[in-house]
């Protein structure tokens, strides 16, 4: 799942606890606590009126686990980003980014300054053409000579 | 700023930067030394009248040349291996000033940023920077790595070579094609690495070496 900048995210759809029990409540009826917290999302467990704990079942809680990694990866992202976008601010070249555009719509630059500002300015690419992940891969040199046999005998229009 | 002692150390992926191209001024061997380059992969061409398929190779809309292309055999099939009636690979390459306004920026980049991220950007081009001293081809350029054509030796020669690529270059169009290929985001430090290995073991290599180009003295 791929989140955009200004959504409310995954959170959004999350409701508050509706329903509360005491500890007592919850010692005698546990059964009866646990079926309702698959309907009613998460429970509020409480002792003499202080909230003691929440009583989440085990998918909902995997939702928000989840979420919060997602979430915390889109803001490294954004954060990874933020440099970039202010470097060509400062710089004057537009550079292709949707923020800049929304900074500074009239900017405009020729080939070679947003040729060399990619050049030098260090990026952090995350994502690929349509927003899918990268594979990301090592290519460890191994020194040594590759012999290669003779490759005309072949009959290649066969 | 000093860095405080006992701070939390960068991370590789901080330290290396993804950007693809190497400066304008770092594609081209200059015009006085290119005659020392053998042809190779990554070279600019004029356009041959036609491929070894006899597909001519001319815009559609008016039957002018296509602005040009860039050889993307192995380096060793353009060499002395090489006979006249050798089919070369190239790719055909589009002059920048005919696209979209904003689809500009991210052809010379090979990135856009949307929504906080950065996307790579038209994986099927590389940039190529204008070579200074062509009067056709000064200006910004880009491969179209989905058109390419096998075109028979004796032909591409005789077209002409626009200018010899830089060795730094040619590992930037490598990576770029690796990418588009598999779908692989390798470093470039990665590339240069394989690549100075290759150099270093060619026993066919002509003309000057990279800086970076012989293992074998470290």
């Amino acid at each position: 799942m791929a989140y955009q900048l200004g959504d409310p995210g995954p959170l959004a759809g999350l409701a508050p606890p509706v329903g509360a029990l005491t500890s007592t409540q919850l010692h005698a009826r546990t059964a009866e606590a646990l079926k309702r917290v698959q309907t009613d999302h998460w429970l509020v467990i409480t002792h003499y009126n202080n909230v003691e704990g929440y009583l989440v079942s085990p998918e909902r809680l995997e939702f928000l686990r989840s979420s919060v990694v997602e979430l915390e990866a889109l803001r490294q992202e954004v954060a990874a980003t933020l440099p970039l976008v202010l470097a060509a601010a400062r710089s004057g070249v537009a550079i292709p980014s949707e923020t800049l555009r929304r900074l500074a719509p009239e900017m405009a630059s020729s080939w070679a300054d947003v040729a060399t500002f990619a050049a030098t300015a260090p990026v952090h690419i995350s994502r690929g053409e349509s927003g899918e992940g990268l594979a990301r891969g090592r290519l460890r040199a191994a020194v040594g000579r590759v012999e290669e046999a003779d490759d005309d005998d072949l009959n290649l229009d066969a | 700023m000093t860095p405080e002692l006992g701070a939390q150390k960068p991370t590789r992926a901080q330290l290396i930067s993804d950007a693809w191209y190497p400066p304008p001024e770092g594609y081209w061997v200059s015009e006085a030394e290119q005659n020392q380059y053998p042809l190779r992969y990554g070279d600019l061409f004029f356009t041959p009248p036609a491929s070894t398929s006899g597909q001519r190779l001319v815009r559609a809309g008016d039957g002018q040349p296509w602005h040009g292309v860039l050889a993307l055999s192995p380096s060793c099939e353009m060499g002395a291996k090489a006979k006249p009636t050798s089919a070369i690979e190239v790719a055909r390459v589009v002059p920048l000033s005919a696209q979209p306004q904003d689809a500009q920026p991210a052809i010379i980049t090979g990135w856009q940023e949307k929504d906080g991220r950065v996307l790579i950007a038209y994986a099927h081009t590389v940039f190529l920077a204008g070579v200074p001293w062509s009067a056709g081809h000064r200006d910004g350029m880009f491969v179209n790595l989905r058109e390419t054509v096998r075109v028979s030796m004796a032909d591409l020669s005789a077209a002409g070579r626009v200018s010899a690529m830089t060795h730094d270059c040619r590992v930037c169009v490598i990576r770029r094609e690796l990418y588009y290929r598999y779908r692989w985001l390798v470093s470039r430090e990665d590339v240069q690495a394989n690549e100075a290995s290759r150099v270093s073991n060619d026993s066919d290599f002509v003309g000057p070496r990279p800086q970076w180009g012989d293992v074998r003295r470290r």
